[in-house]
């Protein structure tokens, strides 16, 4: 295939056409194709709708490919998952059946959404990435390392325990990355860190990212990292796309303040996050009687259902997420224009987390803070840390400090249902253009109700499971046995074929986010 | 004129340096430059000397003098004003001045003085022949302060630079910035500030209740679903890969996966969060909340860590004191003269100990509990010393600062049971290295005879597993010394104290441990009965002496251990009472000792037996006979020390979650198993005993917390001493030795 003909075939997302920052766009101006990577990858590249790369990619993707240690700082949202993702899918050879690199993240959900950016930017590249965290079934995990698995995302304990057993084989992994990583060397999480890296081959590679460094990790640097390259593409802490405010209420007055909030702004998605977990229970409960649809998660939940909001919410099913400190770092979903802190939080370090879900990649949002007598001193320490000064609420907040004007082009993060979908989608698309409306509207209950009524999925969705042709899940690196329509329609139960035919194009779509896997390179 | 300046003869003096030629140069003006002149009067002599420092001294005033106002006049007799910008110190007829913005000041005898005010442009240059006189107005001379001035400002200068230079450093090399170094450069200070108040808009919908009003149980799934329509699509192939459920081997796979699956499930509580977490096994967190868990990152970590380092330096003395001293210092330990001759020593052994510590390194904080094991065995138990005078002062003599011994041990305890519990269950994930192979092996001869002979066998613990093969062996020989030593007399607390620590070496060697052949055993017999060695020992030194002199060397008899004088008083005094102040303690204590020291041996006698004892501590740290008269030098026992400190391979730790660090803190104290007895010195202040192995637990320290809490939790088949522990503590802290006392009836 010559090089106009790999291009031109590629199914790129819509252009997302919110403004950006230059927390994304300040750039030396390289391209990915400048990194010399492999075909397959820069398909999967494109497809996944990243366009260039963004500052800290810029900066550490040679670096990585070069087999250099990194150790890079970069705000929220600004690319750091694409960072070591592209080198990672760039350095792994699909034909070795081995782990050949381990991705360390501190939460379940952040492993699910690392191995699916993985593996949609991979999807081409015939590598298989397999994500291993506590709450799932144990049996099942170490099922899935008898077949190949050539990236390994998961959470350290989980990880810990299966490298001790030699359930999976580390010997060959010769990339070790950790997200978080300041998380990650915080010394509860280090023990098992530093007993992982023992299984690992002693010439392993390193790659450390985060946004936060509260406290120097020079020490692991010494011990585990061999001439680490620095990246540290911050000069301020916080992103300049997210205007912040807070609103000094008394604790009774919050839950008025916030419907307050909820009348008056005009949120896409919002995320709401308290300081205990019954508390995330009683508001997101509090929040579906005011009449918003809402989800909550935390820790002490199922991870079942913890997995089913994570996924939803993403999906743009529901528009205000109730959770916990759980979610605070690395979760990513662009349509999130509003962080609303409804009990704030004790370090500075998660309050830049906090505030990071919204203003991704480098686009606007809002961040507020609902302030009591006892939080105040907390406020003034947390903006001291951050250098920052959060002013009081507004009586009314401009809209162009955090609402998009073609909310059309806002990103889902779902690639895998758009991939497999080519035909539906292209009919439907155009169909659908003229429904967008305006956030605020789509996300009426009566819209979801009327979209996602039983009726009309049950046909189709079999259908489309029908359709699911080994060319769609193929690349994905997906075992053949895997690819027959048999297989899927066992395999997955009826909640794919709905989103696939139906759910996803016409809920989705009508409610103001396009069914595109549009994601900019922000992960 | 030249004259005027070659002569250097001028009043520099004061601030108005005027340099004009004066009487006395005029008078001079015939002279050549540089030769005194003929005509002057030879009251003053020229040499080169003087001249030269003239000269130097009119060059500074030509440097002082560079931009100031200066007044030429010329030979015509006209006198120019303006600044001086330069002057050519070099020229051989006088000095050439330029002066900037000239201006005609006095035309002498023409009076055209527009004439000569046209001629000037910006600068006039006079060369030095045409320069009458030059006349310097208000020259600063003080440029000493200035120059004071720019050194102290380059001073301050290089000491920010270093300052600035050092900050980064300790911010991780090349500068890596933590949040707070970025926060820093340049932004305003937030300042506390008066916080406007939210008020609610008047025709607001009313939501007048707080988040617990109406609470109740409520599905967010159906609720979200039955109002809004909302239904999950998740299933987890979205992220992660396939079963293959059509191989042919799936069912054993799955059986196998199950096995495995159950086998890391059931590993039980571990000392660290995530880990259970992920185990899925509740435990407790500790009141951690999810922010702590999940997004926070402790900034205690580099205090904490240093605090965990200093515990594990003291852990570190306390180890090597546990390897040089033993069982017999600590029983004495209750003893004043001990405490005296402790803290004469204190300095000096701390210095040892550092020095050890520095060669020991990192391999110390990796000990186990074989190191443990070492320590505080029988070896020492049968070589107490009967005539303990000159050893005291002997620089082997280590004495413990027990402080904070007691708690470290009880810590340390739960630690190993948990460790032991542990290695019992763990398998060793990766072959072990060859040559570890054969240290594993040696270390395993020398180990097993040490492990066992302690009294606990005799203790009745029932948490205790039987031990399969090796161990049994070792409970039997256990016994055997045990009976040996087991005097009639009262024995020390410490002993009984220990008796809950058993350990067995399959359990930290797992099933590589080698059991004992009989060689050992023999040797193990012989080692261990202090007859035999004493009578070794005294044959040793016969030998020896036998070539110098023909003295008859006196044979010793060492008792397993020393049986402590007790508090005159009754338990419920406090030593301080009776030494209300260290040094008086010290004081009496030293008194004590040359009683003793007097009424039990004489100085030959004593020497001997500081040999002796030497030999003793030596053997026990190798777990080998070296001989009392193995050069017993202090170097040597730091070797010895060395030796007795390498440990098998002992792979577990690595996989242990904070074991590593669980080690250390372990290091810190005797290393759990080896009887403590004096775990709180007398002489220490109970506070600090309290609070130093207080530190890595209320930091939430992730290896000790769990374990304090199963030990506060009190007496689960898992620390099944605890309540001894408990007990043991407490008492200390109330009164000191007496209640070992009571511990060891308690445990008999």
């Amino acid at each position: 295939m010559s090089q106009e003909d790999w291009t031109s075939q590629l199914k790129k997302p819509t252009k997302d056409t919110r403004p950006q920052t230059d927390d994304v766009l300040n750039t030396k101006g390289n391209t990915f194709e400048d990194f010399f990577l492999k075909r397959e990858l820069l398909m999967g590249i494109f497809e996944a709708g990243f366009e260039k790369p963004s500052p800290i990619q810029e900066e550490s993707i040679p670096v990585a490919l070069a087999g250099r240690d990194i150790l890079a700082r970069a705000k929220n949202g600004t690319g750091k998952t694409a960072a070591f993702v592209i080198p990672t899918l760039e350095k792994v050879k699909p034909k070795i059946n081995k782990i050949q690199a381990l991705i360390m993240v501190p939460t379940r959900e952040l492993a699910l959404q690392t191995s699916q950016v993985v593996r949609t930017l991979g999807k081409h590249c015939g590598v298989s990435c397999m994500v291993t965290t506590g709450g799932t079934n144990l049996r099942d995990d170490i099922l899935r390392l008898n077949e190949t698995v050539h990236v390994l995302v998961g959470t350290p304990g989980r990880v810990l325990d299966l490298a001790s057993r030699k359930v999976a084989d580390l010997s060959e992994c010769s990339l070790f990355v950790m997200d978080e990583a300041d998380k990650m060397l915080s010394r509860d999480f280090k023990t098992i860190i530093e007993q992982i890296l023992i299984f690992l081959p002693p010439q392993h590679q390193s790659l450390l990212f985060s946004a936060t460094f509260p406290i120097t990790v020079k020490e692991f640097m010494v011990k585990h990292l061999h001439k680490p390259y620095e990246i540290n593409l911050m000069e301020e802490l916080t992103l300049k796309g997210i205007t912040q405010y807070y609103a000094f209420v008394e604790e009774r007055q919050k839950l008025h303040c916030l419907n307050t909030l909820f009348s008056k702004l005009q949120v896409n998605q919002a995320i709401i996050f308290c300081n205990s977990t019954n508390r995330v229970e009683l508001l997101a409960k509090k929040i579906t009687d005011l009449g918003y649809s809402c989800y909550y998660s935390h820790a002490r939940m199922r991870q079942q259902e913890r997995n089913k909001v994570f996924h939803e919410f993403r999906q743009g099913k529901v528009r205000t997420l109730v959770c916990s400190d759980l979610l605070t770092r690395g979760i990513d979903i662009q349509a999130v224009n509003v962080v609303i802190n409804f009990d704030f939080p004790k370090t500075a370090e998660t309050y830049l987390h906090r505030i990071g879900r919204s203003g991704r990649f480098g686009h606007l949002g809002l961040a507020i803070n609902l302030i009591n007598w006892n939080d105040r001193f907390n406020l003034y320490k947390i903006e001291q840390e951050l250098g920052t000064e959060i002013a009081a609420i507004p009586a009314t907040i401009d809209k162009s400090l955090y609402v998009a004007e073609d909310v059309s082009t806002v990103p889902t993060p779902f690639p895998l249902q758009q991939q497999s979908l080519p035909q539906q989608q292209h009919q439907q698309q155009p169909q659908q253009q003229p429904q967008y409306g305006s956030p605020a509207q789509s996300f009426t209950p009566q819209s979801f109700a009327q979209q996602l009524t039983p009726q009309g999925l049950a046909p189709q969705g079999l259908a489309a499971a029908q359709n699911l042709s080994p060319q769609g899940l193929a690349p994905q690196g997906l075992a053949p046995q895997a690819l027959s329509p048999q297989a899927l329609t066992n395999g997955l139960p009826q909640g794919i074929p709905q989103g696939l035919a139906q759910g996803l194009p016409q809920g989705i779509m009508a409610q103001g986010i396009p069914p595109n896997f549009a994601a900019p390179p922000h992960y | 004129m030249k004259g005027n300046f070659n002569n250097r003869r001028r009043d520099h003096g004061g601030n108005n340096g005027n340099v004009s030629g004066g009487p006395g140069a005029s008078a001079g003006g015939g002279r050549s430059g540089g030769s005194s002149g003929g005509g002057g009067p030879s009251t003053f002599y020229e040499n080169s000397e003087i001249s030269k420092g003239f000269n130097d001294r009119l060059d500074y005033l030509f440097a002082n003098s560079i931009g100031s106002e200066a007044i030429a006049t010329v030979t015509s007799g006209a006198k120019y004003s303006g600044l001086l910008v330069a002057t050519n110190l070099e020229t051989t007829n006088g000095i050439d001045i330029v002066l900037k913005y000239p201006k005609v000041v006095d035309t002498a005898f023409t009076d055209n003085v527009e004439k000569l005010t046209e001629q000037l442009g910006d600068t006039l240059l006079i060369n030095g022949e045409d320069v009458a006189e030059l006349e310097l107005k208000n020259i600063d001379f003080t440029l000493d302060e200035k120059w004071e001035n720019s050194k102290r400002q380059e001073g301050e200068e290089r000491q920010r630079k270093e300052k600035e230079r050092e900050f980064q450093e300790e911010n991780g090399r090349k500068g890596f910035k933590t949040d707070t170094d970025i926060t820093r450069s340049g932004k305003p200070e937030v300042r506390e500030r008066e916080l406007l108040k939210w008020t609610p808009d008047e025709n607001d919908g009313n939501v007048n209740e707080a988040l617990e009003d109406n609470a109740g149980e409520w599905d967010q799934f159906s609720v979200n679903e039955q109002k809004f329509g909302v239904k999950s699509t998740f299933d987890e192939h979205f992220y992660t890969t396939k079963i293959n459920k059509d191989d042919p081997n799936f069912d054993k796979r799955f059986k196998e996966a199950e096995r495995i699956a159950k086998e890391i499930e059931s590993q039980g509580v571990s000392t660290n969060h995530h880990l259970n977490e992920e185990r899925g096994v509740a435990a407790d967190d500790s009141g951690m909340d999810e922010e702590d868990l999940y997004s926070g990152v402790d900034r205690r970590g580099n205090e904490l860590l240093a605090a965990l380092k200093s515990n594990a330096k003291q852990g570190l003395n306390q180890e090597s004191n546990k390897n040089a001293s033993s069982l017999k210092n600590q029983s004495q330990h209750v003893d004043p003269a001990i405490i005296s001759s402790s803290t004469v020593k204190g300095d000096q052994q701390q210095q040892s100990h550092q020095q050890r510590k520095n060669t020991d390194g990192s391999t110390q904080t990796k000990q186990d509990p074989q190191a443990v094991h070492k320590s505080g065995t029988n070896a020492t138990l049968g070589k107490e010393n009967v005539s303990p005078a000159p050893s005291n002062k002997s620089p082997k003599r280590e004495p413990l600062d027990g402080s904070n011994r007691k708690p470290h041990t009880t810590t340390k305890e739960a630690q190993i049971e948990d460790l032991k519990k542990f290695s019992q269950k763990f398998k060793v994930p990766y072959d072990v290295p060859e040559d570890m192979k054969d240290i594993l092996k040696k270390s395993a001869l020398k180990g097993a005879p040490s492990l066992p002979p302690k009294p606990q066998s005799s203790s009745n613990r029932p948490s205790v597993p039987p031990t399969p093969s090796s161990g049994k062996t070792d409970i039997r020989k256990t016994n055997r010394v045990n009976s040996q030593e087991q005097t009639p007399v009262d024995s020390p607390s410490g002993r009984m104290s220990s008796s809950s620590k058993k350990r067995y070496g399959n359990s930290f060697f797992g099933s590589k441990v080698l059991s004992p052949d009989n060689n050992r055993r023999g040797a193990f017999g012989k080692n261990f009965n202090m007859f035999l060695r004493s009578k070794e020992a005294h044959d040793e030194k016969q030998r020896q002496k036998s070539s110098e002199s023909k003295v008859m060397e006196p044979f010793f008899i060492e008792k397993p251990y020393f049986t402590a004088p007790t508090w005159p008083g009754t338990v419920e005094q406090s030593y301080k009472t009776f030494f209300p102040d260290e040094r008086t303690a010290v004081q009496r204590a030293q008194m004590n000792l040359q009683q003793r020291q007097m009424n039990s041996m004489n100085a030959a006698a004593a020497a001997a037996a500081a040999n002796q004892q030497m030999g003793v501590v030596m053997g026990n740290m190798m777990r080998f006979p070296m001989g009392p008269g193995a050069s017993p030098t202090p170097m040597m026992n730091g070797l010895a020390g060395n030796m007795g400190m390498y440990m098998p391979f002992q792979p577990q730790p690595m996989f242990y979650p904070s074991m590593p660090n669980m080690m250390s803190v372990m290091g810190g104290d005797d290393g759990g198993g080896s009887p403590s007895p004096q775990a709180v010195s007398p002489h220490m202040p109970p506070a600090y005993m309290s609070g130093a192995p207080g530190t890595p637990m209320t930091f939430g320290y992730p290896g000790a917390m769990p374990f304090q809490a199963a030990m506060v939790g009190g007496g689960g088949p898992r620390v099944g001493g605890t309540g001894n522990y408990r007990q043991n503590y407490h008492h200390h802290n109330s009164h000191g030795g007496h209640g070992h006392h009571r511990n060891n009836h308690e445990n008999h």
